[in-house]
Protein backbone atom coordinates (compact mmCIF):
# COMPACT_ATOMS: atom_id res chain seq x y z
CA UNK A 1 0.00 0.00 0.00
CA UNK A 2 1.40 3.31 -1.15
CA UNK A 3 2.35 5.42 2.19
CA UNK A 4 0.98 8.90 2.13
CA UNK A 5 3.50 11.52 2.04
CA UNK A 6 3.39 15.30 3.75
CA UNK A 7 2.28 16.75 0.88
CA UNK A 8 -0.80 14.59 0.64
CA UNK A 9 -1.60 15.32 4.16
CA UNK A 10 -1.24 19.31 3.59
CA UNK A 11 -3.89 18.74 0.47
CA UNK A 12 -6.31 17.03 3.02
CA UNK A 13 -6.06 19.67 5.63
CA UNK A 14 -6.62 22.09 3.06
CA UNK A 15 -9.75 20.63 1.70
CA UNK A 16 -11.24 19.95 4.77
CA UNK A 17 -10.15 23.63 5.76
CA UNK A 18 -12.28 24.56 2.23
CA UNK A 19 -15.56 22.44 3.52
CA UNK A 20 -15.61 23.52 7.13
CA UNK A 21 -15.07 27.01 5.70
CA UNK A 22 -18.07 26.98 3.31
CA UNK A 23 -20.06 25.02 5.31
CA UNK A 24 -19.98 27.98 8.12
CA UNK A 25 -20.83 30.15 5.76
CA UNK A 26 -23.60 28.27 3.48
CA UNK A 27 -25.60 26.01 5.65
CA UNK A 28 -27.27 29.16 8.28
CA UNK A 29 -28.25 30.36 4.86
CA UNK A 30 -29.59 27.19 3.92
CA UNK A 31 -31.26 26.70 7.41
CA UNK A 32 -32.23 30.68 7.48
CA UNK A 33 -36.36 30.27 7.54
CA UNK A 34 -36.79 33.96 9.17
CA UNK A 35 -39.88 35.78 9.23
CA UNK A 36 -40.91 37.43 5.99
CA UNK A 37 -43.01 41.12 6.15
CA UNK A 38 -44.60 42.26 3.46
CA UNK A 39 -42.99 45.75 2.49
CA UNK A 40 -43.97 48.36 -0.60
CA UNK A 41 -41.60 49.29 -2.85
CA UNK A 42 -42.05 51.93 -5.40
CA UNK A 43 -39.78 52.28 -8.55
CA UNK A 44 -39.65 55.22 -10.69
CA UNK A 45 -39.13 54.52 -14.31
CA UNK A 46 -38.23 58.22 -15.45
CA UNK A 47 -38.13 59.98 -19.32
CA UNK A 48 -39.52 56.65 -21.26
CA UNK A 49 -42.33 56.08 -23.56
CA UNK A 50 -45.90 55.49 -22.24
CA UNK A 51 -46.03 52.36 -24.24
CA UNK A 52 -43.98 51.19 -21.68
CA UNK A 53 -47.16 51.95 -18.71
CA UNK A 54 -49.38 50.48 -21.22
CA UNK A 55 -47.77 47.02 -21.21
CA UNK A 56 -47.81 46.80 -17.53
CA UNK A 57 -50.68 45.44 -15.57
CA UNK A 58 -51.75 45.94 -11.64
CA UNK A 59 -51.31 42.30 -10.43
CA UNK A 60 -48.50 41.27 -12.68
CA UNK A 61 -45.13 39.64 -10.86
CA UNK A 62 -42.67 41.11 -11.90
CA UNK A 63 -38.71 40.39 -11.42
CA UNK A 64 -36.48 42.89 -9.90
CA UNK A 65 -33.49 41.48 -10.33
CA UNK A 66 -30.78 40.93 -13.13
CA UNK A 67 -29.59 37.07 -12.03
CA UNK A 68 -32.39 35.74 -9.83
CA UNK A 69 -35.86 35.59 -9.58
CA UNK A 70 -36.28 38.26 -6.31
CA UNK A 71 -39.88 40.62 -7.22
CA UNK A 72 -43.06 40.75 -6.00
CA UNK A 73 -46.70 42.02 -7.34
CA UNK A 74 -47.25 45.42 -9.20
CA UNK A 75 -50.03 46.92 -6.57
CA UNK A 76 -50.05 50.37 -8.20
CA UNK A 77 -49.19 52.00 -11.41
CA UNK A 78 -49.23 56.04 -11.48
CA UNK A 79 -48.30 58.08 -15.03
CA UNK A 80 -47.21 61.55 -15.04
CA UNK A 81 -45.17 63.61 -17.97
CA UNK A 82 -41.80 63.78 -17.30
CA UNK A 83 -40.34 66.41 -16.10
CA UNK A 84 -36.66 67.66 -16.57
CA UNK A 85 -34.43 70.64 -14.86
CA UNK A 86 -32.87 72.36 -16.88
CA UNK A 87 -30.24 75.64 -17.34
CA UNK A 88 -31.78 79.04 -18.89
CA UNK A 89 -28.53 80.07 -20.23
CA UNK A 90 -30.08 83.56 -19.96
CA UNK A 91 -30.79 84.14 -16.62
CA UNK A 92 -28.72 81.64 -14.52
CA UNK A 93 -31.88 80.51 -13.45
CA UNK A 94 -32.71 76.25 -13.27
CA UNK A 95 -36.35 75.70 -14.58
CA UNK A 96 -38.18 72.71 -14.27
CA UNK A 97 -39.79 71.85 -17.94
CA UNK A 98 -42.29 68.93 -18.65
CA UNK A 99 -40.98 67.09 -22.13
CA UNK A 100 -43.35 66.06 -24.60
CA UNK A 101 -44.42 62.97 -25.27
CA UNK A 102 -42.13 61.44 -22.66
CA UNK A 103 -43.66 60.21 -19.40
CA UNK A 104 -42.46 59.09 -15.87
CA UNK A 105 -44.27 55.91 -14.33
CA UNK A 106 -44.21 55.06 -10.87
CA UNK A 107 -44.48 51.13 -10.43
CA UNK A 108 -45.01 50.44 -6.57
CA UNK A 109 -44.35 46.41 -5.85
CA UNK A 110 -45.94 44.10 -2.87
CA UNK A 111 -43.07 42.31 -1.32
CA UNK A 112 -42.23 40.05 0.54
CA UNK A 113 -38.85 40.55 2.27
CA UNK A 114 -37.14 40.05 5.03
CA UNK A 115 -36.28 43.50 7.56
CA UNK A 116 -33.53 43.74 9.21
CA UNK A 117 -31.38 46.38 10.77
CA UNK A 118 -29.37 46.79 8.46
CA UNK A 119 -31.29 46.09 4.85
CA UNK A 120 -34.77 45.07 3.52
CA UNK A 121 -33.93 41.80 1.12
CA UNK A 122 -35.99 39.84 -1.08
CA UNK A 123 -34.43 36.54 -1.89
CA UNK A 124 -30.72 37.66 -2.34
CA UNK A 125 -31.60 41.30 -3.84
CA UNK A 126 -31.27 44.11 -1.42
CA UNK A 127 -33.51 46.96 -2.02
CA UNK A 128 -32.48 50.59 -1.31
CA UNK A 129 -33.84 54.45 -2.00
CA UNK A 130 -31.37 55.73 -4.48
CA UNK A 131 -30.10 52.01 -6.11
CA UNK A 132 -30.89 51.32 -9.66
CA UNK A 133 -33.15 48.56 -9.88
CA UNK A 134 -34.75 46.35 -12.62
CA UNK A 135 -38.19 45.56 -13.11
CA UNK A 136 -38.92 42.96 -15.50
CA UNK A 137 -42.68 41.59 -16.80
CA UNK A 138 -43.93 39.09 -18.81
CA UNK A 139 -43.79 41.51 -22.40
CA UNK A 140 -41.37 44.46 -20.64
CA UNK A 141 -38.44 45.63 -19.09
CA UNK A 142 -37.07 48.34 -18.19
CA UNK A 143 -34.50 50.17 -15.88
CA UNK A 144 -35.77 52.89 -12.94
CA UNK A 145 -34.86 53.53 -9.23
CA UNK A 146 -36.01 52.86 -6.11
CA UNK A 147 -37.50 55.89 -4.60
CA UNK A 148 -39.89 54.51 -1.57
CA UNK A 149 -39.72 51.54 0.97
CA UNK A 150 -41.77 50.95 3.04
CA UNK A 151 -41.78 48.07 5.44
CA UNK B 1 21.83 14.42 -11.39
CA UNK B 2 20.10 17.27 -9.37
CA UNK B 3 16.50 15.73 -10.50
CA UNK B 4 16.15 12.29 -11.62
CA UNK B 5 14.31 10.18 -14.42
CA UNK B 6 11.15 9.96 -12.20
CA UNK B 7 11.03 13.58 -11.34
CA UNK B 8 12.55 13.58 -7.98
CA UNK B 9 14.89 15.85 -6.73
CA UNK B 10 18.22 14.23 -4.96
CA UNK B 11 15.91 11.13 -5.65
CA UNK B 12 13.46 11.44 -2.83
CA UNK B 13 11.02 14.52 -3.23
CA UNK B 14 8.68 14.46 -6.44
CA UNK B 15 8.78 17.97 -8.14
CA UNK B 16 4.86 17.68 -8.58
CA UNK B 17 4.43 17.97 -4.74
CA UNK B 18 6.50 20.55 -4.65
CA UNK B 19 4.82 22.45 -7.00
CA UNK B 20 1.37 21.87 -5.59
CA UNK B 21 3.00 23.06 -1.84
CA UNK B 22 4.22 26.25 -3.95
CA UNK B 23 0.76 26.54 -4.91
CA UNK B 24 -1.53 26.39 -1.88
CA UNK B 25 0.91 28.55 -0.06
CA UNK B 26 1.05 31.37 -3.12
CA UNK B 27 -3.40 30.73 -2.71
CA UNK B 28 -2.90 31.10 1.40
CA UNK B 29 -0.74 34.30 1.03
CA UNK B 30 -2.83 35.64 -1.82
CA UNK B 31 -6.49 35.36 0.40
CA UNK B 32 -4.53 36.44 3.50
CA UNK B 33 -3.36 39.87 1.70
CA UNK B 34 -6.38 40.35 -0.56
CA UNK B 35 -9.02 39.88 2.87
CA UNK B 36 -6.28 41.38 5.46
CA UNK B 37 -6.86 45.15 6.55
CA UNK B 38 -6.06 47.65 4.31
CA UNK B 39 -4.67 49.87 7.42
CA UNK B 40 -0.81 50.53 6.18
CA UNK B 41 0.21 52.11 9.22
CA UNK B 42 0.55 50.30 12.74
CA UNK B 43 -3.13 49.44 13.50
CA UNK B 44 -3.14 51.63 17.46
CA UNK B 45 -6.68 51.41 18.68
CA UNK B 46 -10.48 50.51 18.64
CA UNK B 47 -12.18 53.97 17.89
CA UNK B 48 -15.99 55.45 17.72
CA UNK B 49 -16.09 58.71 15.15
CA UNK B 50 -18.96 61.49 14.49
CA UNK B 51 -18.48 62.57 11.22
CA UNK B 52 -20.53 64.75 8.81
CA UNK B 53 -21.23 63.82 5.03
CA UNK B 54 -22.12 66.39 2.57
CA UNK B 55 -24.83 64.59 0.58
CA UNK B 56 -25.97 66.64 -3.01
CA UNK B 57 -28.32 66.77 -5.68
CA UNK B 58 -30.83 64.06 -3.95
CA UNK B 59 -34.54 64.07 -4.84
CA UNK B 60 -37.01 64.25 -1.90
CA UNK B 61 -37.24 60.55 -1.85
CA UNK B 62 -33.67 60.13 -0.47
CA UNK B 63 -34.21 63.04 2.11
CA UNK B 64 -37.43 61.08 3.36
CA UNK B 65 -35.22 57.89 3.29
CA UNK B 66 -32.42 59.67 4.88
CA UNK B 67 -34.78 61.11 7.81
CA UNK B 68 -35.36 57.73 8.75
CA UNK B 69 -32.65 57.30 9.56
CA UNK B 70 -31.40 54.03 11.14
CA UNK B 71 -28.08 51.97 10.85
CA UNK B 72 -25.00 52.68 8.45
CA UNK B 73 -24.10 49.89 6.69
CA UNK B 74 -21.12 48.16 4.59
CA UNK B 75 -21.62 47.96 0.71
CA UNK B 76 -23.27 44.65 1.17
CA UNK B 77 -25.79 45.37 3.64
CA UNK B 78 -24.15 42.74 6.42
CA UNK B 79 -22.24 44.67 8.75
CA UNK B 80 -23.78 47.29 11.03
CA UNK B 81 -20.94 50.16 11.09
CA UNK B 82 -22.72 53.02 12.55
CA UNK B 83 -25.93 55.06 13.02
CA UNK B 84 -27.23 58.07 11.68
CA UNK B 85 -27.48 60.19 14.07
CA UNK B 86 -28.97 63.90 12.73
CA UNK B 87 -30.12 65.09 9.30
CA UNK B 88 -29.92 68.68 7.81
CA UNK B 89 -31.99 69.43 4.59
CA UNK B 90 -31.72 72.57 2.49
CA UNK B 91 -32.33 73.79 -0.75
CA UNK B 92 -29.94 71.94 -3.77
CA UNK B 93 -28.17 74.45 -5.88
CA UNK B 94 -25.69 74.01 -8.55
CA UNK B 95 -23.23 75.67 -10.81
CA UNK B 96 -24.20 77.43 -13.85
CA UNK B 97 -22.48 79.20 -16.28
CA UNK B 98 -24.47 81.94 -18.37
CA UNK B 99 -24.48 82.97 -21.86
CA UNK B 100 -21.50 85.64 -21.00
CA UNK B 101 -19.03 83.47 -19.12
CA UNK B 102 -20.93 84.38 -15.95
CA UNK B 103 -20.40 81.77 -13.19
CA UNK B 104 -23.66 81.49 -10.67
CA UNK B 105 -24.64 79.51 -7.97
CA UNK B 106 -28.71 79.03 -8.91
CA UNK B 107 -31.54 76.96 -6.73
CA UNK B 108 -31.58 73.36 -8.66
CA UNK B 109 -35.67 73.34 -7.97
CA UNK B 110 -36.80 69.73 -6.73
CA UNK B 111 -33.44 68.81 -5.47
CA UNK B 112 -31.73 68.79 -2.25
CA UNK B 113 -28.32 69.12 -0.18
CA UNK B 114 -28.55 66.68 2.90
CA UNK B 115 -25.90 67.54 5.70
CA UNK B 116 -25.83 63.59 7.51
CA UNK B 117 -24.34 63.00 10.57
CA UNK B 118 -23.15 59.38 11.56
CA UNK B 119 -21.89 57.65 14.34
CA UNK B 120 -19.48 54.85 13.26
CA UNK B 121 -16.85 52.29 15.00
CA UNK B 122 -13.70 51.90 13.17
CA UNK B 123 -9.73 51.86 13.94
CA UNK B 124 -7.11 54.89 13.86
CA UNK B 125 -3.66 54.35 12.64
CA UNK B 126 -0.30 56.56 12.77
CA UNK B 127 -1.69 57.00 8.55
CA UNK B 128 -5.33 57.80 8.87
CA UNK B 129 -8.80 56.52 10.58
CA UNK B 130 -10.63 53.71 8.53
CA UNK B 131 -14.25 52.45 9.30
CA UNK B 132 -15.29 48.92 10.18
CA UNK B 133 -15.88 48.31 6.46
CA UNK B 134 -11.96 49.40 5.48
CA UNK B 135 -13.20 52.92 4.28
CA UNK B 136 -10.76 55.16 5.00
CA UNK B 137 -12.40 58.99 7.28
CA UNK B 138 -10.70 61.39 5.04
CA UNK B 139 -12.58 65.30 5.20
CA UNK B 140 -12.35 66.05 1.33
CA UNK B 141 -12.96 62.37 0.21
CA UNK B 142 -16.13 61.15 -1.91
CA UNK B 143 -17.30 58.09 -0.19
CA UNK B 144 -20.32 55.37 -0.95
CA UNK B 145 -22.76 55.94 1.81
CA UNK B 146 -25.30 52.93 2.60
CA UNK B 147 -28.15 53.08 5.39
CA UNK B 148 -30.80 50.10 5.87
CA UNK B 149 -33.17 52.47 3.22
CA UNK B 150 -30.18 54.20 0.99
CA UNK B 151 -27.59 54.08 -1.33
CA UNK B 152 -26.04 57.09 -2.27
CA UNK B 153 -22.21 59.17 -1.98
CA UNK B 154 -21.39 62.44 -0.49
CA UNK B 155 -18.32 64.04 0.74
CA UNK B 156 -17.29 63.92 4.05
CA UNK B 157 -16.99 67.31 5.74
CA UNK B 158 -16.04 66.55 9.20
CA UNK B 159 -14.55 63.97 11.59
CA UNK B 160 -14.28 63.81 15.19
CA UNK B 161 -12.49 61.33 17.45
CA UNK B 162 -14.85 60.48 20.08
CA UNK B 163 -13.58 57.87 22.17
Amino acid sequence: MKKFTVIDILIVIVLIAVIAIGGYILVPKMLNNEELKNVECTVLLNDTEKELAEAMKVGDEVTMSLTEKDGGVIKSIEVKPAEKTELNVMSGEYVQQTLDNRVDIYVTVDMKASVTDTSVKVGSTVFKVGAETTLRGKGYAAMGYVIVIND
Amino acid sequence: MFIDKKGKLGGKVSIIDILILVIILAVIVGIGVRYGTKITGAVTSEKEFEYVIKIDGIRDYTVKALDKKGRVTDKRSEKNIGEILEVVTENGTKESVLADGTVKYADYPGYYTSYVKVKATGKESDDNYVLDDATELSVGRTVDFYSKYVKTSGVIMSVEVIK
